[in-house]
């Protein structure tokens, strides 16, 4: 049978062809769903004039020109929340469908409710539980808090733009999608699944690269960024180096290669002390590329790490 | 701790489309529907949304990655909202919110992007993996056919239906997933052997 004498491919009618059977079959998790409220402006009466009426609102709009550059400027800036399954609120106000969201506004997930942002940068997907405050929308920095809970976060801005304040640590977006959690005790967990995060805190900073996770403790700020598939010892020697007053030598004597993006963030964020045994190590683990200079990675350099990141694997980060 | 700001309550900010419509608009045609939309009636761009989804989704799909086309899909009726009433022909408007939704995917793809974020490949699940590759091949083909075939094989609309609701003739329609349908074939087998 041609493609020409397919009436199942034309209309579904005539016998059925298997082949595009199946394929319908297989593409139907891709099919449009359920659809989410349409997040609509307040109504403006403006809109559905018929155009001779707007002729003599020319000389108005004239006025209203300056008005209006602003207000553009601000609504590419806007952030809407949209509730997928149960009780939220935004402020003190109950929450079914969507909203704005402002700056200094305060939205929380109940138990079992999850929601959608979409941002001018990207999205966040949240869970339930989840308390968030919308810091500041301009078009150089989007900026909440995560006061509680879970985010799903995917951003398309340039590097830097999109932070995410929390108790423990601050998350700079260089480029990414990530999760990120904090529980009610201020304690935090950041897993990134594509790109980088910054995390800060009091002037130290780890980066951390898609597929590492890292633990952040209020009070105590970021630990070192690791991967969830480093051995138990490593990583157990690792938290109690970070939080605990643990060895540094515990750290080492368990490290392999596939540890040497969190010999990285140790040799920038160790004591000045221990910054020459972490770098040994990692030498050890991964030959130095051309470039590595020890002396200036001991001296904290911000740019004497740089060759190292290709050599372990993951790449170069995005320009800090 | 609860901000006291006042919130415009929901009802007058949005709107589900499968909620029914509780105007005349539930049993008109679709060019009533546009003018009625065209007029403010909302529940009437209401049936429209719930309508062209289907369409729209399609044809971003098509064109941008799956988990950026949620958010698009919205943009777009929204965008398609705010230009309503620059429509003169009613009756075109399938074809001009198709426009206006392949303007969309243009700008996404124009628009910097700190860096392209990879589309989710499912990696435990055969059926999974082989709808990214089919839905993959399909974006592969030119993009006469690409669009056509997502509707008819995703979307699951028909040939006189993808006509009806994208402007294009029904004899453009039936080539271009003839065509695309074979060059998909073609594709898949060469990806078996």
């Amino acid at each position: 049978m041609s493609e020409h004498d397919n009436d199942y491919l034309w209309d579904k009618s005539g016998p059925v062809d298997a082949e595009i059977q199946r394929l319908e079959t297989l593409l139907e998790p891709y099919r449009c769903g359920d659809l989410p409220p349409l997040p609509l402006p307040k109504r403006r009466a403006w809109l559905f004039l018929p155009p001779f009426a707007l002729v003599g609102a020319v000389a108005a709009v004239v006025v209203m020109v300056g008005s209006w550059f602003v207000l553009r400027a601000i609504s590419a800036q806007t952030w809407t929340v949209s509730v997928l399954a149960g009780e939220a609120h935004l402020g003190s106000l109950a929450l079914s469908g969507s909203a704005r969201l402002h700056a200094g506004e305060i939205f929380e997930t109940g138990e079992g409710a999850t929601a959608r942002i979409r941002m001018p940068v990207g999205r966040l997907d949240v869970e339930p539980n989840t308390s968030l405050r919308l810091i500041e929308s301009k078009h150089n920095q989007q900026r909440l808090s995560l006061l509680r809970g879970t985010i799903h976060a995917r951003v398309s801005s340039p590097p830097r733009v999109f932070i995410v304040d929390t108790p423990s640590a601050v998350a700079t977006d260089l480029g990414c999608a990530y999760t990120l959690h904090v529980d009610p005790s201020g304690d935090g967990l950041l897993r990134v699944t594509h790109g980088w995060i910054e995390l800060e805190w009091r002037g130290r900073d780890s980066l951390v690269p898609t597929g590492a996770v890292a633990v952040t403790r209020a009070g105590a700020g970021p630990g070192t960024p690791f991967f969830e598939d480093s051995s138990e010892p490593f990583r157990a020697a690792l938290s109690a180096y970070d939080f605990s007053a643990g060895a540094l030598a515990d750290v080492l004597k368990a490290a392999s290669p596939h540890d040497a993006i969190s010999l990285l963030n140790l040799v920038r964020n160790a004591p000045a002390a221990d910054r020459g045994a972490v770098y040994d190590t990692l030498a050890r683990l991964v030959h130095p590329p051309a470039g590595a200079n020890r002396s200036s990675a001991l001296a904290a350099d911000p740019h004497a790490l740089d060759p190292w990141w290709p050599a372990v694997g993951i790449g170069h980060p995005p320009a800090r | 701790m609860l901000t006291n700001e006042v919130v415009l309550p929901q009802s007058a900010m949005s709107f589900a489309p499968e909620r029914p419509a509780r105007s005349r608009s539930m049993t008109l045609p679709d060019h009533d529907l546009v003018i009625a939309a065209q007029k403010g009636d909302r529940a009437a761009f209401s049936r429209l949304y719930a309508g062209y989804a289907p369409m729209v989704h399609g044809i971003l799909l098509a064109r941008v990655p799956r988990d950026e086309v949620e958010d698009l899909l919205q943009d777009v009726f929204l965008t398609a909202l705010k230009r309503l009433s620059s429509l003169r022909d009613p009756r075109s408007f399938g074809a001009w919110l198709a426009t206006v939704t392949r303007n969309r995917a243009n700008d996404y793809h124009r628009a910097p992007h700190g860096s392209e974020l990879p589309e989710q490949i499912p990696s435990h699940r055969p059926m999974e993996t082989e709808a990214w590759f089919v839905m993959r091949a399909i974006r592969n083909l030119p993009e006469a056919y690409h669009e056509t075939m997502t509707l008819r094989l995703v979307e699951g609309m028909n040939g006189p239906e993808i006509s009806a609701r994208t402007g294009l003739t029904e004899g453009s329609v039936r080539v271009n997933l003839h065509r695309g349908m074979a060059m998909l074939r073609e594709a898949l087998a060469k990806k078996a052997v």
